[in-house]
Formats: C-alpha cells, sequence, structure tokens
C-alpha cells in the first residue's frame, strides 16, 4: 500500500468521530423548532429552554448520582478482585483474569433483561436498582485496568517496602496503592462514561417519571425532537471531554489503559 | 569480625510443585563477614535470601537471627536490608523520599531522618540527588540508592541479591570495590548472591558455592579456587581439566595414579584414597605444563599426548590434547611454544600439590 493514504484515512477516522459532535453542537443553535443540520439562524434559547426543563435536569441530576455511587462501589470492589487475581495463586486465576482482559461482549440488552426480571421482583426498579445494575456494568473495566497495571509491577517493590519494615497495610497504602492509582483512575474515568451514557440498561430499570438523562434524551428524539435535546446533549459532552482531557493531562489515564 | 554468628539456615529446606529447589541448607554468617552465595542460575539462591527475609517459609528447618528462630518473624520485624536485583526503588517517590522510607517506618523524627538519609547518601556518594525520582537516575546510581536505602536502617544483616547484574562491566567492577570500601567502612554483616565466580572471590570473606538447591563448599576465596572438594567446583570456579584414573603405588610423599596407557599421575599424598580405585582428577588449565621435546624435560610432565587444536584467547592460547589413553584435556598457556600445533606429541603434567582428587 502506498504510505500517502495512511493520512488521508486518518483525517476519515478523525471525521467519523468529530462529524456527530458537530452536528449536535450545530443543531442546538437553530432558530427551528425541530432539529436541523446545517442549523436555520443562531440562538441560545435552546440551552435556556434546556435548562429550565425539569426532565432533563432531573435526568442530569439522576445521571450524575448514579454514576457517582456506582463508580465508588465498582473501584471499591474492582480494586480489590484485581489485586486478588493477580496473586499468583488466586482461585481460577487464568480464567478469570482472560475473563476480564478480553473483550467483553455478553449483549447489555440481555443484562438489562435478566436485571429487569430480577429487579421488578425484589423492587428494585429505582435508584438503588439504576446503581447495582450499573456496579454490574462497570466493574469489569475497573478489574480491567487495574489488572493490567499490576501486570508492569515489579513484585520486589512490594518487598523493599516490606522488608524496610512496613506491615502489609502500609505496604498497600503507601506504595501498592499510589503505584497503581493511574489504573484506577483510568478504570474509573471510563466506568463513569459507561455509566453516565447507558441507555440499553438503564432504560429497563427506570420510570417514565424518573429516568437518566440518556434515556430521557432518547425518548425525546422519538417523540418531541426539540432542538432543546440537542443543546443538553451539547453540555453533556463539552463537560465530558473537558473531564477527559484534564485527567488525561493530570494522570495521563489511557497510557495506563492500554499500555 | 568478632567470631559471633549472626545469622544461621539449620536444614533450610523447599519444595515448589514437587521439585526440591534447596535441600537442607546449612549456613553460620559471623558478625561483619562478607560471604557469598555463588552459583548458576536457578541453583537457588534467590530462594535462600527470600527464605533469610522470611518472602518465602521454608519447608523444613529454621532461620535463626543473633541465635533466635525467626521462622514466625514477618519480614518487617526482621530488620534485615535488601537490595534487589532491579533495584525495586519505589518509582513514584524521591531519593530521599526512598531512603527516608525504612526510618519513618521506624517513627524516628525528621530531623533525625534528615541528618541519617544526608549520611547514607554521603557514603554512596550522591548527595545532592535527594529531590530527583528514580527514573531520572542511571542504572549505578538507582543501584547506589537502593544501597542507601538498605543500609540507613543499620540492618542486622543486608542481603543482596545480584545488585550489580545489570550495570556494564567497567561500572560494575567500580561498584564492586566501593562496596568493599562500603563494608569495610560500616561493619555492616553482608550476604551477597551473585553467578560472577570473580565478583565472589574478590568481595568475599567466605563463598557458599551452590549446585542444584545444595551448598557444594563453604570456604574462603582461597580455599574455594585452591581446593575445591567436589568436581562442580572445580569446574565452576576457574577454569579445569579432568581426567580420569586408576590409584596406584603410595609413596611417602605423593600418590601415583595411573592414567591408562597415557602415563601417571602424582597427586599429594593426604588424600584418601584406597589403591587399585578409581578416582577423577582435575587440575586448572593454566597450571599444566607441557613440552614438544621428544623426551620429557621434567619429571612432572609423566603424560603424553598429541596437540589437536589451538587457539588463541587473548592473554593465553588454548591448547586442545588428546591422551594415548583418548582422554581429551584442554590447557591454557601464555607462551606456548611455536611447535605446539595440532599434530605436535607432547608430555605434559602438573606439580603434585597441584592436583586434585575429586568424589
Ligand atoms: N515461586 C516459585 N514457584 C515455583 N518455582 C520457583 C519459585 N521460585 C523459584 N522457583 C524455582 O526455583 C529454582 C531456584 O530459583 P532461584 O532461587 O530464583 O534461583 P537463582 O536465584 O539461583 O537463580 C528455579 O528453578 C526456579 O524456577
Ligand atoms: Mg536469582
Amino acid at each position: 500500500m502506498k504510505l500517502s493514504v495512511i493520512p488521508l484515512l486518518a483525517w476519515i477516522t478523525y471525521a467519523i468521530i468529530v462529524v456527530p459532535i458537530i452536528m449536535v453542537l450545530g443543531a442546538s443553535f437553530t432558530e427551528t423548532r425541530f432539529i436541523t443540520f446545517p442549523p436555520a439562524g443562531f440562538t441560545l434559547d435552546w440551552y435556556s429552554a434546556a435548562i429550565a426543563d425539569r426532565a432533563l435536569m432531573g435526568g442530569l441530576w439522576l445521571s450524575t448520582t448514579v454514576a457517582l455511587a456506582s463508580v465508588l462501589i465498582s473501584v471499591c470492589l474492582g480494586t480489590a478482585a484485581a489485586l486478588y487475581l493477580s496473586r499468583p495463586r488466586a482461585f481460577l486465576r487464568g480464567l478469570l483474569s482472560s475473563f476480564f482482559l478480553a473483550p467483553l461482549n455478553v449483549p447489555s440488552v440481555m443484562t438489562a433483561f435478566a436485571l429487569l426480571l430480577a429487579f421488578t421482583q425484589w423492587h428494585l426498579i429505582n435508584w438503588y436498582g439504576l446503581v447495582i445494575a450499573h456496579v454490574i456494568l462497570t466493574l469489569p473495566y475497573i478489574v480491567r485496568s487495574v489488572l493490567v497495571s499490576l501486570a508492569g509491577q515489579d513484585q520486589s517493590i512490594e518487598r523493599a517496602a516490606s522488608i524496610l519494615g512496613a506491615s502489609p497495610f502500609r505496604v498497600f497504602w503507601l506504595i501498592t496503592l499510589p503505584l497503581i492509582r493511574p489504573g484506577v483512575l483510568a478504570g474509573a474515568t471510563f466506568a463513569f462514561l459507561i455509566s453516565f451514557n447507558n441507555v440499553p440498561v438503564s432504560v429497563f430499570i427506570s420510570t417514565p417519571g424518573s429516568a437518566p438523562l440518556p434515556v430521557v434524551l432518547f425518548n425525546r428524539m422519538q417523540w418531541l425532537a426539540e432542538p432543546s435535546v440537542a443543546a443538553a446533549a451539547a453540555l453533556t459532552i463539552v463537560a465530558t471531554i473537558t473531564v477527559m482531557l484534564i485527567l488525561e493531562q493530570r494522570f495521563s489515564i489511557y497510557r495506563s489503559m492500554f499500555r | 569480625m568478632s567470631g559471633a554468628t549472626t545469622l544461621s539456615l539449620r536444614k533450610a529446606s523447599k519444595v515448589y510443585a514437587g521439585a526440591t529447589i534447596l535441600q537442607s541448607i546449612d549456613l553460620d554468617v559471623q558478625e561483619g563477614e562478607f560471604i557469598s552465595l555463588l552459583g548458576p542460575s536457578g541453583c537457588g539462591k534467590t530462594t535462600t535470601l527470600n527464605i533469610i527475609a522470611g518472602f518465602v517459609r521454608p519447608d523444613e528447618g529454621e532461620v535463626l537471627i543473633g541465635g533466635q528462630c525467626v521462622n514466625d518473624v514477618p519480614p518487617y520485624q526482621r530488620n534485615l536490608g535488601m537490595v534487589f536485583q532491579g533495584h525495586a526503588l519505589f518509582p513514584h517517590l524521591t531519593c530521599f523520599d526512598n531512603v527516608a522510607f525504612g526510618l519513618r517506618m521506624r517513627n524516628l523524627d525528621e530531623a533525625t531522618i534528615r541528618a541519617r538519609v544526608a549520611q547514607a547518601l554521603d557514603l554512596v556518594r550522591l548527595n545532592g540527588f535527594d529531590e530527583r525520582f528514580p527514573r531520572q537516575l542511571s542504572g549505578g546510581q538507582q543501584q547506589r540508592v537502593g544501597l542507601a536505602r538498605a543500609l540507613v536502617i543499620e540492618p542486622r544483616v543486608l542481603l543482596l541479591d545480584e545488585p550489580l547484574s545489570n550495570l556494564d562491566a567497567k561500572l560494575r567492577r567500580a561498584m564492586q570495590s566501593e562496596l568493599r570500601a562500603i563494608h569495610t567502612k560500616t561493619g555492616t554483616t553482608m550476604i551477597y548472591v551473585t553467578h560472577d565466580q570473580e565478583e565472589a572471590l574478590t568481595l568475599s570473606d567466605r563463598v557458599a558455592v551452590m549446585n542444584a538447591g545444595r551448598i557444594e563448599q563453604l570456604d574462603t576465596p582461597e580455599g574455594i579456587y585452591r581446593h575445591p572438594r567436589t568436581r562442580f567446583v572445580a569446574d565452576f570456579i576457574g577454569s579445569s581439566a579432568f581426567l580420569r584414573g586408576e590409584v596406584g603405588e603410595k609413596r611417602s610423599d605423593s600418590i601415583l595414579v595411573r592414567i591408562g596407557e597415557a602415563g601417571y599421575v602424582a597427586v599429594p599424598h593426604y588424600h584418601q584414597i584406597a589403591q587399585g580405585s578409581a578416582v577423577h582428577l582435575g587440575i586448572r588449565s593454566d597450571q599444566i605444563r607441557i613440552d614438544t621435546g621428544a623426551t620429557a624435560s621434567s619429571p612432572e610432565l609423566s603424560l603424553q599426548g598429541r596437540i589437536v587444536d589451538r587457539a588463541f584467547a587473548g592473554s593465553v592460547s588454548h591448547i586442545t590434547i588428546e591422551l594415548t589413553d583418548r582422554q581429551t584435556i584442554v590447557v591454557h598457556l601464555s607462551n606456548p611454544p611455536d611447535d605446539a600445533i595440532p599434530g605436535a606429541a607432547v608430555h605434559l603434567g602438573g606439580a603434585v600439590a597441584n592436583w586434585m582428587v575429586l568424589p
């Protein structure tokens, strides 16, 4: 293959990623009452409409609290699981590690269906149910990224701390944890995004009156495609990208996720 | 050396997955001593250190520190120091904090910590590197921080697991003499693991030669070199030639060993060997002399053979000789005669005292 094709393919790739974002942003500025691209005219009215919309803002609040709670739980459980799995004599170590490290491909609609059956019985179609469901969704990402960051670790570093007088608790707190911090942060970031953007599972475990933001957007797009939907989406996209860039700048999370 | 035993292993054994990795290791390390564990890769040196450090529990036997069995004492309460093969510095801490780590674990006050860290960094000639992170240091500097970090806590015994093996040859030699100087200065008892015989011989007060999970011989470097007790030791330390023979006549000052039709060799009389029994003899490759003349110029040159190869190897030439009884030995000569070329018939042998009788 002629190598000059490579930059061209790269630009096509960039376009595929960026164009939908530009379309959402563009559509949010239109002066029409329906979503259109390119936008007709320019107005910020749809942003004020979105912010005044109680269903949208309720969804945003729900999404944020569910994501934060589920990530917190996932980080604790997933980090512990990864630490255990990295031990030479862990139960089913090989099998479980490859399970977590392999691309995860249980279709989320299946997961959602199973959860719907169970949670209906247990009266968990509420905030708690959403958190539990999102923990299930995000846990593998945390385990994965912590496992990856542990794999590059020299076990003699922990031994060095131990022989210098550090009890197992201090070894963990002063040495192990700081060393896997990038992996934990990377996992937490991805987990947050996955939780925050999830539709297929959330749609089953929420009620029309209180649904997370992506579910609200999804429903609105079907019934009432006002540009305020695009404005809400644009706000989330911008917030997400900003947070990711800050985290990447501060902690190089991508490198520790994929090295 | 005060003569007090600081650390002992008593019949320490370890089995991994059915394979015996260490077989009944006995070792007594004296206060202030520099002792090396020398052996090929995989012979169990690191496992021995790990048992001493408490990272690995022996399946049998015990570890004694100052006469007390410490089998049930965890590593963080053994008050030992360790320098690892890959420096194992804490990558997220500066040099200062790396060295201070052990002192902080001992809850010393900041002023004492600062003074002792400065002293330790001074000892390894790294003053002024306090704020650097490990990744900003060269390999030799990293290993020196590792050394300072282990020494600063004034450990009962300092364990060093091939600390110089990742450094290039020149730096390694410089670090060896530095280590020797630090040992003299601090008087710390050191157990040094290496697979490099020269390193072990130059650094140590005593050397334990290990093979396949056992200590084959524990002696001074000179004792190990001059009087190897097993064929493995003779082969691993320095370069030796080996011959099979049969014990013959015993004289007042020597014993004759017949090497088939090639002749005989006189070995020191103190060896306990029975007449008629088969023995293995060894001799340092550079202690064999040869003579290409028609008759032997000295009674020591009592073997006969023919040169089959001659190879130049820098300071010496390697001359391969097939003896009349078809055994082959390699001789290292710094000034081989010009006519010592393949095909030439030679007389060869070595001084009585230089022949070793091996089991
Ligand atoms: N945790 C372990 N599990 C199984 N085998 C091991 C373990 N640690 C060491 N071994 C084996 O024990 C032998 C000795 O290892 P080691 O003490 O590291 O040797 P050395 O340091 O002399 O190179 C090797 O054959 C190694 O494969
Ligand atoms: Mg080793």
